[in-house]
């Protein structure tokens, strides 16, 4: 049975590579545009993976991952962070909050797909 | 591109540049044409016919933005007079304009170009005037941003074909993307100005998707190329000791969008070739703190593509 992954990001672009990208590789995807709407979808589907993008209305990325991993079931589940920021200061922000790893946009398709199947195993 | 070194002189002091500029030319009527643009993009422009008067001019004007100067003028011991000046205004540009036949060059280091080639004097004047109001960190910055986010993130081959400024405070088109950015002494914001054509192939070569893109896939697409290439742009300053954070992308769509953007200082306006045409990012800075040194320190930062595990 494919595994699921929620895609947060509030660029329906970036939503959309990353859903091709997993979906042409067997994965089911849920999309969300913000941090309140991640939270929403993770209640409602069994989410194996969490990519979540950090600067976002409503709702920023870091503050969702610290919501989720409070959350029934999402102690554990990874979170891939998906963003333009760099710095070690929100990256250690997001560490801090929870995320297992950091990819910084804009992202390569084989690199994301590698980390996918990583933690991911078929 | 390595960090320049630390440079601090707290004895001179640091003045913002401002819409000021002077231009010194013997006869009558040389230069006019010049005169005449600046003027018109809001630029006040003194002039003056001998040289002692731009001597004069100089010193009462510290937020003199530009000299330009044609040299046919010039007599024994004006180039040392004039190398005097630029050492004791290092941030002042000078731009020497020389009639056809005379000596280029008068003093080494000042570029000099023919009074008869317009093109490239026009040319000169809007470089120096970019490099006056945004520090070399920024442009430099810039440029690289640009070409890398749009080859690594939307697969699109971009190459820088000119700089200019946009002396105009309206954005006009259909669809207007902008992002702003503010931190500790700086602020400003960039402007994408694409076609819809433009936009609606890159959207095709990003997603492979058969399905025209609507207005708002469109303008999806634009406000995240503007959130990459400024998030490129932001961990490039940071080597420089320049902090901002990143606003939203907002879009502005309709049958004629105007945007009008309040700022003191010109826009820097980057024309990048793409397939089938051209793209614009204009890049604005409303604000920048010349009063603070710049220490470089250097950044920990993440390389794009890569995944890091925490």
């Amino acid at each position: 049975m494919p595994q699921t992954v929620l895609v947060v990001d509030d660029s329906a672009t970036m939503r959309q590579q990353t859903r091709t990208l997993l979906q042409t590789n067997g994965y089911n995807v849920v999309e969300a545009g913000n941090g309140a709407e991640g939270l929403e979808a993770a209640k409602g589907a069994a989410v194996a993976l969490v990519i979540v993008d950090v600067n976002m209305p409503v709702m920023n990325g870091i503050e969702m991952i610290g919501k989720l991993r409070k959350m029934d079931n999402y102690s554990k589940t990874p979170i891939f962070v998906l963003t333009t920021e760099s710095s070690g200061n929100v990256v250690s922000q997001g560490k801090a909050a929870g995320a297992t790893a950091w990819i910084v946009k804009p992202f390569n398709p084989q690199v994301l797909l590698a980390a996918v199947k990583k933690v991911l195993p078929a | 591109m390595s960090p320049a070194e630390p440079q601090r002189d707290d004895a001179r002091p640091l003045i913002a540049a401002r819409k000021y500029a002077l231009v010194m030319r013997p006869k009558d009527k040389g230069l006019n044409w010049l005169v005449h643009i600046l003027r018109a993009n809001g630029f006040r422009v003194a002039v003056c016919q001998r040289f002692e008067e731009m001597l004069d001019v100089i010193g009462k004007s510290p937020w003199l933005s530009l000299l330009v100067l044609e040299t046919s003028g010039l007599r024994k011991g004006d180039s040392q007079r004039l190398a005097e000046v630029q050492e004791k205004h290092p941030e002042l540009p000078v731009l020497c304009v020389a009639p056809e036949g005379a000596p280029t060059a008068p003093v080494a280091g000042i570029p000099t170009v023919s009074l008869k080639d317009a093109e490239n004097i026009m040319a000169r004047t809007e470089e120096m005037l970019s490099r006056r109001f945004y520090p070399d960190f920024v442009l430099d910055g810039m440029r690289a941003c640009a070409a890398e986010t749009l080859r690594e993130g939307f697969k699109t081959e971009a190459k820088l074909l000119s700089v200019s400024l946009k002396l105009t405070r309206s954005v006009l088109g259909k669809m207007i993307p902008f992002i702003s950015f503010c931190g500790p002494g700086v602020s400003g914001h960039m402007v994408l100005n694409a076609p819809v054509a433009r936009l609606r192939s890159m959207y095709k070569r990003v997603l492979a998707r058969r399905a025209a893109p609507s207005v708002d896939d469109l303008g999806d697409l634009a406000g995240e190329i503007l959130n990459q290439v400024l998030g490129r742009l932001k961990s490039h300053c940071a080597r420089y000791g320049v902090a901002f954070d990143l606003g939203l992308p907002v879009v502005a769509s309709g049958d004629r969008v105007v945007v009008r953007v309040p700022r003191a200082a010109p826009a820097v306006v980057f024309d990048l070739g793409v397939p089938g045409g051209h793209i614009f990012l204009e890049f604005s800075l409303t604000s920048i703190d010349l009063g603070e040194p710049r220490l470089i320190t250097p950044a920990e930062e993440l390389t794009s593509g890569e995944i890091s595990f925490l």
